[in-house]
């Protein structure tokens, strides 16, 4: 089936023939499994070749995939797959339970050489919790926490009713906005960076 | 969804999250159609354009795609 080039691939597909379909669903199964390692059996790796082959022959159209459309195909194979495992590892978990635990701040034993670099930080972190709930809006405040937290995107993304991307973009221009308001407070991209060194 | 704020430690992993944010990122949708490239030069070991050096750039900010991109890279190279 590798003899195929991208344009044969792609006009066998477009017209629904068998042989591709089920070349490609063979060669999707063997690439989800193989990727997954122990992560999911065999039945699961079928499930989510299956479940990609309509999102692959959904968007053929729109696809530009100029590094090769075969690796296109397993991209879409492992997001279908990795999203399906990361939802069912995080279906029972209610996120409305998911508060942050406050957990106990360890503060290093300070000697008087570290008192003005803790201080330093202690501001830059009250900064950025400031920012956090003045700057964000509720959604991308949302995204930004619960990101931090873990929370897989694909359960997030549908907990706030957007795909992947905009979720992505959402946060982002959170980012965006945490990041200049701390410059505007005086925090140089050096500093922050140096303080973050000497934490860890 | 979350009432109490961060905690010191996700502030912490934000603050590194915010030095590497920039403002032409690459979403987790754009690098996909790029990957069949992005493969070839990660095995070539080669200088990477521009254009895949943002795809680099997302996968350090965004550790679900970087675990879907390992999962693709071991697949490719056994296939
Ligand atoms: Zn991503």
């Amino acid at each position: 089936m590798s003899e195929r080039t991208d344009k044969q691939w792609r006009a066998e597909l477009t017209a629904r023939d068998a042989v591709a379909i089920s070349d490609l669903r063979r060669f999707l199964v063997r690439g989800i499994a193989r990727g997954l390692g122990d992560r999911a059996g065999r039945d699961l790796a079928e499930d989510f070749a299956q479940e990609a082959m309509l999102k692959i022959l959904d968007n053929l159209d729109s696809l530009r995939a100029d590094g090769g459309l075969l690796a296109w195909c397993l991209a879409i194979g492992m997001r279908t797959a990795f999203s399906e495992l990361r939802r069912s590892r995080w279906k029972d978990v209610s996120l409305d339970a998911l508060a942050a635990p406050v957990r106990e701040q360890i503060t290093p034993t300070a000697g008087p050489e570290r008192a003005g670099v803790d201080e330093t930080k202690q501001r830059l972190m009250s900064t950025l919790r400031s920012l956090i709930d003045e700057e964000l809006t509720p959604r991308q405040r949302e995204a930004i926490l619960a990101e931090l937290q873990g929370i897989p995107q694909v359960v997030l993304a549908e907990r706030l009713g957007v795909n992947r991307n905009a979720l992505y973009k959402l946060s982002h221009d959170g980012r965006m906005k945490l990041k200049s308001g701390l410059q505007r407070a005086g925090f140089k991209e050096n500093e922050v960076r140096s303080l973050l060194d000497d934490a860890s | 969804m979350s009432t109490t704020g961060p905690t010191d430690d996700q502030l912490d992993l934000l603050l590194g999250v915010l030095q590497l944010t920039r403002s032409d990122e690459m979403t987790c949708e754009q690098w996909l159609d790029q990957v069949g490239s992005y493969l070839r030069a990660v095995r070539e070991t080669g200088p990477l354009s521009e254009e895949l050096k943002r795809i680099e750039h997302h996968f350090k900010l965004c550790p679900e795609c970087r675990e879907e991109f390992e999962a693709i890279q071991t697949a490719w190279e056994e296939k």
